[in-house]
């Protein structure tokens, strides 16, 4: 029952959200088909074109339009490019995803572990250095740690591309490696909140009673970690994380911008700065779409992880 | 034993293989990324800078000096009451596609161009065209409503080049041209693949454009040799770095962009040419030249490019001199001026934004800075001329004449001008039209129309070993017709 | 709580960084060593010397005097967002915690609309519509940071008002808007300062990040991400341009991070220092 309404919330969050991305986008100063033209265009020229593009219709009927194709799937086709915009976007987000994936392996892969190191070394030298290093991750921006990845394993050693992206036609090695810079830019910040969340979650369970007890029945501190702390654990990391999905979607349009990589995060910009707004708002719902989505993912997750949620009002 | 052997030797025929096959493949770098691949159906100088003389041809075309060169057409003539231009078209033209390439296509095309819905950016320059007739598949000839000497200049844009009726529709996302390089793959937003045609006479085999406009990220590209070089790169303060380096060549050339401080001469006071006079005097060129560009670029005193014949240097017209601004300012009875800077976001038009501001303020102008994108200037400042300063190369070639445009945004309007540019462009010699030029050019910077700033310089860099990159840009084109690998 | 001062290093190490960023921030309102939009261009892309301690930037603008003002518009914006998303923030999580039921379900739904919308994005689009300004970084990191506070404050009201003395002091009489005032906040507010501090870290760098873009303040005012994304192409001419603005940023997120542990160290002391 819980978690039907926690959907039908999502739900209706998403609805709501598009209503204000439609008037938010039409009300955005500056003629699409000027844009396309130039300088030189002549004021009929421009008239002709802004008829071709469905321009000059009005407000209300475009609004129409647009939430009846986006119900039948039509997304409309982009301004800019002349292409449908589903497949301007889907080109986009394999590189996005992948991106996004490899960034969270990392931020997973090394701040959980980092965590509970520095959890088993509690207030220790381990502890300290782990939580030191932690801090200053979380305290340099992204797009730096971005900038000096480039300049020592792009520009100085030469073991990685610059910037770009190949496509995945060219081969995955490949692919990935044009993707292992920027995701480790994106996933380090990311780490460090993990590994605090997850230092801070186990000392605090650590310490509750019931696993005193079981250590005092014998348990070794591995197996009370594996046992009680870890899975109990779970719930403010799993949080932490869902929330985090919001920043690595932030983080990863700078970060595209940093490594020139062809993904969505780009494209909002590209597509603000040219008024391409059929494309602008397809992506805008799709990321608005995706944070509402890994939210509820995540709260429907808790509810299964910690059975007391499902009671409580 | 023998299979080791053999082994061995295939291995060493492979390596030598290798080695004498030359490579005839280029990566360039290019700043902006074109929003379609129709020359004739959008402003954007990205498009021609990918398939100008590469992918699309016309019936003349624009070579590296600048010169009108025939492409298309092999020769042409004009009638004694210069009314009629006839053009004798190459033959055994074919468009990528198979389709042949006749005098109904140079009809079509020039047609659809003059059509009520065309979308042609550059519309005017067909406009003298009353009407286009194919007396034979290898003639075309050109009725005029009025002598017009720049014809087979007007004919080299690549808003002329000749389109297929079969393709034109479709050239926007799959262009199909005549020229040497046919549209292989776009990966939009990232790169763009073009490659040599069967039995076209260039040296390289495939030509891939990667869009890369972040200075810092362009310069990684370069340093880590993902791409081979950018035609015109778009951070001047990166290039000693290029230039430092013996892996590249930095060829500093010539562009057609003029870069001015647009003024709205209708909007008070700066209909006074006294105050507009204030504002050139105001301005230190040099200091904006090595603050905004590093150095790089020369300054201009009129609307006209330095690297033409005709040019005249007026730069002593405005010449620095923050007294006689004040003075002059003071004359005008506007001497509490309060003025704003439209910026659009190329670098070269928000850093010298900054450095005019201060400029402006040693005179007692004070005026603030608004950043906008290329949407909100051209609304805003090209469309609805609301605006007192904006900051913006033009860069199509030899464009003085948009002076003489009632309706354009620097709100100049003087009938004299007029006339002269319609002289110009009826007349066919060029002795004489240059000279007519020059008195265009002393009239704007008499009428000190706009602050006339600097013209942008064309800074390539590339591989060392990359020959045929041009030096120069008269036109706004990547001509890779000429390009090949050093031995 | 019987805290001793030297014991919590990480409060004061925090308290002397941020010190360290803010004080020269705020000196720079009454004083810098030159006006920071000072053009010299003869004295452009200096290093070190007496007259430009910290060099001088393509322009020949003062780098000292540029980080000083640069830091002050960078908290300056940090400081007006997360004061935006505080002043509704905590009043709508109050009231959700003392009205409870279909209001409590409407406000929580509606931080979560909001929340859905990442900063950059609203930046980025209320940059298109309206110009990149001041407030538009502020508006755009506040409103992303406004859910924050009400949750934190629901949450943490929630556990407030079936205490004994909440209750007491309902049965006197007491208006619900009373009592959050009264009893609730002052009893939540160690908690709402920790989340300031952290909260005001995290916008200064998403400022970082949007004056990257090119959607924080328009120059000539500097902010710290501006200065780092225009020395970026400058990196291999004058790194020095890079480094320092990326260096005040660091600090000052990591200060006002160590600040928010300590705070947070304080108030549950058991996480910090137990054996």
């Amino acid at each position: 029952m819980r978690s039907l309404l926690r959907i039908a919330a999502a739900l209706l969050t998403i609805v709501l959200a598009s209503v204000l991305v439609f008037l938010a986008l039409n009300v955005l100063p500056g003629d699409p088909a000027a844009v396309m033209l130039g300088t030189e265009a002549r004021p009929d020229t421009l008239a002709a074109l802004r008829r071709q593009m469905g321009l000059d219709q009005p407000l209300p009927l475009r609004w129409w339009q647009w939430l009846t194709g986006l119900a039948r799937g039509e997304l409309g086709t982009s301004h800019t490019y002349g292409v449908p915009v589903a497949e301007l976007v889907a080109a986009r987000a394999v590189v996005s995803l992948p991106l996004a994936l490899l960034a969270l392996l990392i931020a997973v892969g090394l701040g959980i572990p980092a965590g509970l190191f520095a959890a088993t070394r509690h207030r220790r030298t381990g502890d300290l250095a782990t939580m030191a290093v932690a801090l200053v991750g979380l305290s340099v921006p992204a797009f730096w740690i971005g900038i000096l990845l480039v300049l020592l394993f792009a520009i100085g050693l030469r073991w990685l591309p610059a910037g770009g992206f190949p496509g995945w036609g060219a081969g995955i090695a490949p692919g990935i490696a044009a993707l292992i810079l920027p995701a480790i830019a994106l996933g380090l910040p990311q780490a460090a909140v993990l590994a605090r969340v997850t230092r801070t979650a186990i000392v605090e369970i650590m310490r509750l009673d019931f696993v005193r007890t079981a250590r005092s029945f014998g348990l070794t501190r591995t197996e009370a970690l594996r046992r009680h702390a870890l899975p109990n654990a779970l719930p403010p990391i799993v949080t932490v994380l869902g929330l985090q999905f919001s920043f690595l979607l932030a983080g990863a349009v700078i970060v595209e911008n940093v490594f020139y990589l062809p993904g969505l995060g780009r494209l909002v910009v590209q597509s603000v700065g040219g008024r391409d707004l059929p494309t602008l708002a397809c992506l805008v719902m799709l990321l608005v779409t995706a944070v509402v989505a890994v939210n509820l993912a995540v709260d429907l997750l808790l509810l299964r992880l910690d059975p007391r949620l499902r009671h409580r009002g | 034993m023998k299979l080791a052997r053999l082994l061995a030797s295939a291995l060493l025929v492979t390596a030598l293989a290798d080695a004498a096959v030359a490579k005839d493949t280029v990566t360039l770098g290019q700043a902006l990324e074109p929003p379609h691949l129709d020359p004739t159906a959008g402003a954007a100088a990205a498009i021609d800078e990918i398939v100008y003389a590469n992918v699309f041809e016309g019936l003349t075309r624009i070579a590296a000096d600048g010169s009108v060169q025939p492409q298309l057409a092999t020769s042409w003539e004009v009638a004694p009451d210069e009314l009629a231009w006839t053009f004798h078209l190459k033959q055994g033209v074919t468009f990528h596609d198979g389709t042949s390439f006749d005098s109904a296509d140079v009809k079509f095309s020039i047609e659809r161009a003059l059509a009520e819905d065309s979308v042609n950016a550059q519309k005017g320059l067909f406009e003298p065209i009353a009407a286009v007739e194919t007396p034979d598949p290898a003639t075309v000839v050109f009725r005029l409503k009025r002598p017009t000497g720049l014809l087979p200049w007007n004919l080299a844009w690549g808003d002329a080049v000749i389109v297929a009726p079969e393709s034109a529709e479709t050239n926007r996302t799959r262009p199909v041209g005549t020229g040497p390089f046919q549209f292989t793959e776009w990966r939009q937003g990232d790169r763009l693949v073009l490659s040599r045609r069967e039995g076209a006479d260039v040296a390289l085999a495939q030509v891939t454009f990667r869009f890369i406009a972040d200075p810092a990220a362009a310069t990684a590209a370069l340093m880590a040799e993902d791409v081979d070089g950018y035609l015109n790169f778009p951070a001047p303060e990166a290039l000693p770095q290029f230039e430092a380096d013996p892996r590249f060549a930095v060829v500093i050339g010539t562009t057609e962009g003029e870069t001015l401080l647009a003024i709205n001469n209708r909007r008070e006071p700066l209909d006074d040419v006294r105050v507009r006079r204030a504002i050139g005097h105001a301005i230190d060129r040099q200091a904006l030249i090595d603050g905004a560009m590093m150095g790089y670029g020369q300054p201009i005193g009129s609307h006209f490019s330095p690297s033409h014949p005709a040019y005249l240097d007026l730069t002593g017209q405005s010449a620095h001199d923050p007294e006689l601004a004040r003075r002059l300012l003071a004359e005008a009875g506007a001497g509490d001026l309060k003025l704003t800077i439209k910026l659009p976001p190329p670098s070269y038009a928000r850093r010298s934004g900054e450095i005019i501001q201060a400029q402006l303020a040693e005179v007692g102008i004070q005026a603030e800075l608004v950043p906008v994108e290329w949407a909100q200037w051209l609304e805003q400042v090209f469309a609805n001329k609301d605006y007192d300063l904006t900051i913006v190369s033009h860069t199509e070639q030899l464009d003085i004449g948009i002076y003489a445009r009632d309706d354009y945004y620097f709100n100049y309007h003087n009938r004299k001008f007029q006339a002269l540019i319609a002289r110009i462009e009826a007349e066919a010699d060029e002795a004489e039209r240059n000279t007519l030029y020059g008195q265009a050019q002393e009239m704007l910077a008499a009428d000190a129309v706009n602050a006339f700033l600097f013209e942008l310089p064309k800074q390539g860099v590339w591989n060392a070993r990359l020959e045929g990159m041009w030096a120069n840009a008269p036109i706004q084109a990547t001509d890779l017709t000429g390009v090949r690998w050093a031995e | 709580m019987a805290e001793h001062p030297d014991r919590n290093w990480s409060l004061w190490l925090g308290v002397a960084i941020t010190l360290a960023i803010v004080l020269p921030a705020a000196l720079s309102l009454a004083w810098t060593p030159y006006p920071p939009a000072a053009i010299d261009i003869k004295a452009r892309l200096q290093g070190w010397s007496p007259a430009h301690p910290l060099g001088t930037d393509p322009f020949g603008r003062d780098v000292l005097s540029l980080l000083m003002a640069g830091a002050r518009n960078s908290i300056g914006i940090a400081l007006g967002a997360v004061a935006l998303s505080v002043g509704i923030g905590v009043p709508l999580g109050a009231l959700a915690a003392a009205r409870g039921g279909w209001l409590d379900d409407l406000l929580m739904r509606g931080s979560d609309l909001l929340f859905a919308f990442p900063a950059v994005l609203t930046a980025i689009m209320l940059a298109a519509a309206l110009g990149p300004s001041m407030g538009v970084a502020i508006l755009a990191i506040g409103l992303f940071n406004l859910p924050v506070f009400a949750r934190v404050t629901r949450s943490a009201a929630v556990r407030i008002w079936p205490r004994a003395f909440v209750q007491a002091a309902r049965l006197s009489g007491k208006s619900r808007t009373r009592i959050t005032l009264e009893h609730i906040l002052p009893n939540i507010l160690d908690q709402l300062l920790v989340q300031v501090t952290l909260q005001l870290a995290l916008a200064i760098l998403t400022e970082a990040g949007l004056g990257y873009l090119g959607l924080s303040v328009p120059p000539p005012a500097p902010t710290l991400g501006r200065m780092l994304a225009d020395a970026q192409s400058f990196l291999a001419v004058s790194p020095r341009l890079a480094i320092l603005p990326g260096l005040a940023i660091a600090l000052a997120v990591l200060g006002l991070n160590l600040l928010g542990d300590g705070l947070r160290d304080r108030l549950d002391p058991r996480l910090g220092r137990q054996p």
